[in-house]
């Protein structure tokens, strides 16, 4: 998988290729001064790299268990952030940039234009990374049981998201990370939204 | 509608001095080869002599007509100079792009130009070319969308596609994309690769259902494609119901509805897609309000803009371009010899 523990520069987290392939492309579409929250955190590893380096982060997922790990792990290193255990539906705010890993193509077609149309009203800005489900090195999530995102959550085939973002969206960016580069069997992709007014 | 085009050629013909015809071509032809300046083909400006706006596409459809009307009268060098400033000038991606930005690729720019390289790997048989339109033609597919559309850039500062939903017909998901459908299905015949004939028909169905007539030369782009395609009841159609009300009897078609100048090159577009659905008078109208233009000035080039007189109107600029002026040289080779 490529992952390698780097606790110096980046705290209590592994950092992996695939790691260090999204806060590079994140740190291209957000500014110091932005209010930036990932949903479906988890416990936040690439947030916690940004938020030690100054960026305002905020951190939600619908589990306590992550977040409050969050919380502990940030609060030991000194870095600050703000924490949400909430249904991200549920989420009121108002952000410069939200973005997730890992959990839209989790989502059936209408729970996607849903997370979508509501991210919308958030901010003006949404970065999405997700697996290249279609290819056919990707073993795709099969359990129904699992909270969509995380483990072997049932996933599906997300081919049409680019057109589903430019419904949202006035720009819109789809970019590619090759499994070489992440050193995983399979793609990666990554969008980017974000409205020119309103 | 073979013989009516037959007939309707003779009886146009006979309207017009012999050699005439000719004459207009030759001049127009010499303006393609004069605006290659370094390998690109350059626009004029009308007025002060200057030579602007070196443009890779537009370098590519030198080559596509060279290549195709002139197969036996050998290849001008200046084309064949171009042809290697335009391998020399793709990206490893395979793409290209316009003149004023090097760090966007367009999807429409390079399928043009991978038409045009294809063309003339198929009377040269220089393998460079093939390989470079290969990598054209991969690059043409990888922007595609499942629903047929494409994206119309890739961004390399940020190596993503790029497009601008609520943006004009250059950067959206734009119906334009419908004439790549010509040089995907020449990259099928040339190399037997059916993802190129399942690229051009993603577009078909996109461009049936994107289709946007407001504007000539967008709207030509589309309807060109879906003619290659063998739509031509559909194009017959819109040409009917979208363009033929706007034509007026001296020929002049404007860019759009009620606007008191034409876009030359998307007039002529018109013309030819006029002439090859079977609407013959209006193509022939077109054909002359075109040659009005051509008169106006020496170079044999046409303005970008005109008006119904044929002026140069000055709205926009006042430059003649190489793409109108190609699209003329192919209608007067329509009506001079069918092809």
């Amino acid at each position: 998988m490529g992952m390698w523990p780097i606790r110096r520069r980046y705290g209590p987290y592994a950092w992996s290729r695939t790691s260090q392939a999204f806060y590079d492309t994140l740190i291209q579409f957000v500014g110091r001064e932005d209010r930036v929250l990932e949903f479906g955190s988890s416990t936040g590893h690439i947030s916690f790299r940004l938020a030690r380096e100054g960026y305002r982060v905020s951190l939600l997922d619908i589990r306590a268990e992550p977040i409050n790990e969050a919380r502990q792990l940030f609060a030991q290193a000194g870095v600050h952030a703000q924490f949400f255990v909430e249904d991200f539906l549920q989420h009121n705010g108002s952000y410069d940039v939200l973005w997730n890993s890992g959990l839209i193509q989790c989502l059936l077609a209408e729970q996607r234009q849903q997370v979508l149309r509501y991210a919308a009203t958030l901010s003006r800005r949404l970065l999405l990374f997700y697996p290249d489900t279609d290819s056919s090195k990707k073993v795709c999530g099969a359990d129904n049981s699992k909270i969509p995102g995380v483990g072997d959550a049932v996933e599906y085939s997300v081919a049409d998201l680019p057109e589903l973002f430019c419904r949202y969206y006035d720009n819109v960016y789809w970019g590619r990370l090759p499994a070489e580069k992440l050193a995983v069997p399979f793609d990666m992709f990554w969008l980017q939204g974000d409205k020119t007014n309103g | 509608m073979a013989e009516s085009i037959e007939s309707k050629h003779q009886e146009k013909l006979g309207q017009v001095p012999p050699g005439a015809e000719r004459e207009t071509l030759r001049l127009a032809e010499n303006f393609l080869l004069k605006c290659i300046k370094g390998g690109l083909a350059h626009s004029l400006n009308a007025e002060t002599g200057e030579w602007l706006k070196p443009y890779p596409e537009v370098t590519g459809y030198l080559l596509s007509y060279f290549s195709e009307q002139q197969p036996g009268r050998g290849i001008p060098g200046a084309v064949l100079s171009s042809a290697r400033k335009l391998v020399r000038l793709q990206h490893r991606s395979g793409g290209y792009p316009s003149f004023y930005d090097k760090w966007l690729f367009f999807t429409f720019d390079t399928a043009q130009i991978m038409h045009g390289l294809a063309s003339l790997y198929l009377v040269t048989k220089d393998s460079r070319l093939l390989g470079a339109a290969v990598r054209a033609a991969d690059f043409v597919c990888d922007m595609q969308l499942p629903d047929g559309s494409m994206f119309p850039v890739y961004d390399l500062r940020r190596e993503a596609r790029y497009v601008e939903t609520h943006q004009n017909w250059g950067m959206c998901f734009s119906p334009i994309q419908a004439k790549n459908i010509e040089g995907l299905q020449l990259m099928n015949r040339v190399t037997g690769d059916a993802r190129y004939a399942r690229a051009a028909d993603g577009l078909i169905a996109f461009g049936k259902r994107a289709l946007d007539t407001t504007c000539t030369h967008p709207g030509g782009y589309c309807l060109e494609g879906l003619l290659a395609a063998g739509e031509t009841n559909f194009v017959r159609e819109r040409l009917r119901s979208d363009f033929l009300p706007r034509l007026q009897p001296d020929g002049f078609l404007p860019y759009s509805q009620g606007l008191p100048y034409a876009y030359v090159s998307g007039s002529i577009q018109v013309g030819i897609l006029f002439y090859k659905v079977g609407l013959v008078d209006e193509s022939y109208k077109i054909l002359e309000w075109a040659r009005r233009v051509q008169r106006q000035h020496p170079s044999g080039g046409l303005f970008q803009y005109a008006d119904s007189e044929g002026k140069l109107d000055r709205h926009v600029h006042l430059e003649i371009n190489s793409w109108g002026t190609k699209y003329f040289c192919q209608l007067e080779r329509l009506w001079a010899c069918g092809q």
